[in-house]
């Protein structure tokens, strides 16, 4: 057993040195010289090294339009994509992004392969424990939909009192249906409904057995387009959150100064500016 | 008298609990041939193998040219290049011609520049009469050409001595004769031979000396004429009853 | 339908290259080591033997994957590796692995008489590996080379995983923006499927001009 174990670290030792032979490559045919490595360890002064670098580089997984793709001449587009591109320029350094796997991307940040995360994300308390989050730079909104042919007119979430309602089961939104509609007695128990998934829930809205559906604003948008649904209120109230740029965890001057920049960006109506060129809710 | 070429001095050769040599003398004399007869599993293809180092004795001594080749510490490689050997299954090389069997060992082993051992290559095959087929692949010759270019191979590195392993064993009938005729030849330009066969003819004709074995010994050995006509040992004339016939 | 068809093309097959580089140096890697590892594992000392059969039934037996992820993320923070040299690195040790048994087959089909009759001329052990034994392996080492070089070429759709766009993540791309997967994931089988053909062309030929006359 012991020899063994011996066998396989002699091996792995050899692969080690082999990795090394070919790790001087000569030509890399696609990839953009690789920055040297940095350890994870060492965080924090990344906003210095990142200056000293000018260069930020970002991952993102170009496969999530509208936040981002990729065009026909192959560069990268979207609401994130000009997002991070803003927040270079405050930072003044260039932007150099990475696309991979959205699976891949927290490893290769912890790894310090790339600076920064820009994939539509949100900072679960999983992720949460692997790196860190700038605050959002778009806070989640819901949608409430009704059928094409409603009466119905709302102005803020609560309009909702009374009526027939759905929303996915386990979801924040149904969280939201029963905290601050059927616990404050607004809304009976019996008129609430929970579907697996939202196409069900349409269909419902349809045939009329339900009022209205609470749910994710972007997926409602396309859910109504495509099964003549009316969209009537666009909220943050209901909804929890928001997509975040994800750094290394300890980073704590990077964070601060990217804090800084995006609040900014919100402020000065940027954020907005990209949410309406893009389409986004 | 001259030196001896090679002396075989009380071989033993056993593989695990099996003895298959157990104590053979032998000495032979510069252009002589030797034919080593003997039914199968009397240890002679065993014996020629110990020659060339190809299985080491067990036990025992070897001389070529006044050395010691079984000594310890002997570059055996070398060793093999001054004995040629011919086998029963030719063995030639597959993914090379005629030629290029010829000439691998020439390149590889003679460090020779490739003109010149082409040129060579070339003459070992005319010596055997196969000039004409230098550019075939083993698979597209006979089995008496095959033989032949095994021979011419064995030339090519210049031996001071060779060995025929049962050379026409795998032949048909009406193939031998091509390759006994090369075997002859080689002898009367005075090669130095050591030969098992079953070969009769050839034995009586071409060699000096005849050898019979027999269970891992040497029974005994004598002049063709000796050996075939008045054989002294009972088991000697059995076999040669037995092969007669 | 047809300019759509044009630019989805045009964007999938800049990928070909990356696929194309992937490969060949997975390939060659693997050649290197499966060699010097058959030779090891056929000829070598026990203890060699002992060490490559290890790595070969360790390595057949982590997925291609895995073995990507510890080149980029493991021991990329020792020694310097791009994406693409993890991901090509990976996949040709993987294939060092399979290929040691491709080689190690071929290797012990080759009669033993030729070893024995190049010995008798007076060629080392290691001449008469590398100029009798080899040379015949080799060729009978072509058809399972070529299903390993296929193998190889699909597997490198795996170096996406760290960043590598080969052809099926422009694939993958593509249909994202244009949500058109058929068309988009067509191309890129279109494309396999000529990669699969010239490989196996190549090693046909490779074939037929060393086959070995038995």
């Amino acid at each position: 057993m012991q020899k063994q174990m011996l066998i396989i670290t002699v091996l792995i030792a050899a692969l080690l040195a082999i990795s090394a032979c070919g790790g001087t490559p000569a030509a890399q045919p696609t990839q953009p010289p690789a920055q040297p490595t940095q350890p994870a360890a060492q965080a924090d002064g990344k906003l210095a090294q990142i200056r000293a670098a000018g260069k930020l580089i970002v991952g993102t997984s170009a496969d999530y339009p509208p936040y981002e793709s990729i065009d026909e001449n192959g560069n990268f587009v979207g609401f994130d994509m000009d997002l991070i591109r803003a927040i270079g320029e405050k930072l003044g350094v260039e932007v150099e992004i990475r696309d991979m796997p959205f699976d891949s991307l927290i490893a290769s940040l912890q790894e310090g392969k790339i600076d920064a995360v820009i994939a539509a994300m949100q900072a679960t308390a999983e992720r949460e424990e692997k790196v860190d989050f700038t605050i959002p730079y778009r806070m989640t909104k819901d949608a409430f939909v009704a059928a094409g042919n409603t009466t119905i007119t709302m102005t803020k979430p609560e309009d909702a009192a009374g009526l027939t309602i759905g929303a996915q089961t386990g979801t924040v939104q149904e969280g939201w249906i029963q905290k601050n509609l059927v616990a404050t007695g607004l809304t009976t128990a019996d008129k609430v409904f929970s579907y697996e998934r939202a196409d069900q829930a349409a269909l419902d809205l349809a045939s009329g057995r339900v009022q209205l559906v609470l749910m994710d604003a972007e997926p409602a948008l396309e859910l109504a387009q495509k099964n003549g649904l009316k969209v009537l209120l666009i909220t943050e109230t209901t909804a929890e959150g928001g997509k975040s740029v994800a750094i290394p965890e300890g980073a704590a001057d990077l964070k601060a100064e990217l804090d800084r920049i995006i609040q900014g960006l919100i402020d000065d109506g940027t954020v907005k500016a990209l949410e309406e060129k893009h389409g986004l809710p | 008298m001259t030196s001896p070429i090679l002396r075989i001095e009380d071989v033993h050769k056993s593989y695990g609990s099996l003895q298959v040599l157990k104590g053979v003398s032998l000495t032979v004399q510069p252009r002589e041939v030797v034919v080593l007869i003997g039914p199968s599993g009397s240890g002679k293809s065993t014996l020629l193998r110990c020659i060339n180092l190809l299985n080491p004795p067990t036990k025992g001594r070897i001389w070529l040219e006044e050395q010691e080749i079984t000594a310890p510490g002997v570059n055996q490689d070398r060793v093999r290049q001054r004995i040629g050997m011919v086998f029963q299954e030719f063995n030639l090389f597959t993914h090379l011609t005629a030629l290029g069997n010829v000439m691998i060992g020439l390149v590889k082993v003679r460090k020779m520049r490739k003109n010149e051992a082409r040129d060579l290559a070339m003459f070992e095959l005319e010596r055997v009469g196969l000039a004409d087929r230098a550019h075939y692949y083993p698979a597209q010759l006979s089995g008496g050409q095959k033989q032949r270019v095994a021979i011419a191979r064995a030339l090519g590195m210049d031996p001071h001595i060779m060995l025929f392993d049962e050379p026409t064993s795998a032949l048909d009938p009406e193939l031998t004769g091509e390759v006994l005729a090369v075997m002859q030849k080689l002898a009367s330009e005075g090669m130095t031979m050591i030969v098992v066969s079953h070969e009769m003819g050839f034995a009586r004709q071409v060699a000096n000396r005849v050898a019979f074995m027999e269970n891992g010994v040497v029974v005994e050995e004598g002049t063709p004429q000796q050996l075939f006509e008045q054989p002294v040992h009972e088991r000697t004339r059995a076999f040669l009853r037995n092969i007669m016939q | 339908m047809v300019q759509d068809l044009l630019t989805t093309f045009t964007f999938i097959v800049q990928g070909l290259w990356v696929t194309i580089s992937v490969t060949a140096v997975a390939l060659t890697v693997g050649l290197a080591l499966g060699m010097t590892m058959a030779i090891a594992r056929v000829y070598g000392h026990p203890a060699v033997q002992m060490a490559v059969s290890a790595y070969s039934v360790v390595i057949r037996a982590v997925p291609v994957i895995v073995i990507i992820f510890i080149l980029f993320f493991v021991i990329s923070r020792y020694i310097n590796l791009s994406p693409f040299w993890a991901g090509a690195l990976a996949l040709g040790f993987a294939s060092g692995a399979y290929q040691t048994e491709i080689f190690r087959g071929a290797i012990q089909a080759v009669q033993p008489g030729q070893m024995i009759a190049a010995r008798a001329i007076g060629m080392s052990r290691l001449q008469a590996i590398q100029s009798i034994v080899l040379p015949q392996a080799l060729r009978l080492a072509l058809p399972s080379w070529g299903n390993e070089a296929t193998l190889v070429l699909k597997d490198s759709t795996l170096v996406f995983a760290v960043g590598v766009p080969e052809i099926l993540r422009r694939a993958q791309q593509v249909s994202a923006r244009t949500f058109e997967p058929f068309l988009a994931f067509g191309v890129a089988l279109l494309l396999y499927l000529a990669l699969t053909l010239m490989t196996t062309q190549v090693l046909r030929w490779l074939e037929r001009r060393y086959r070995l006359q038995m």
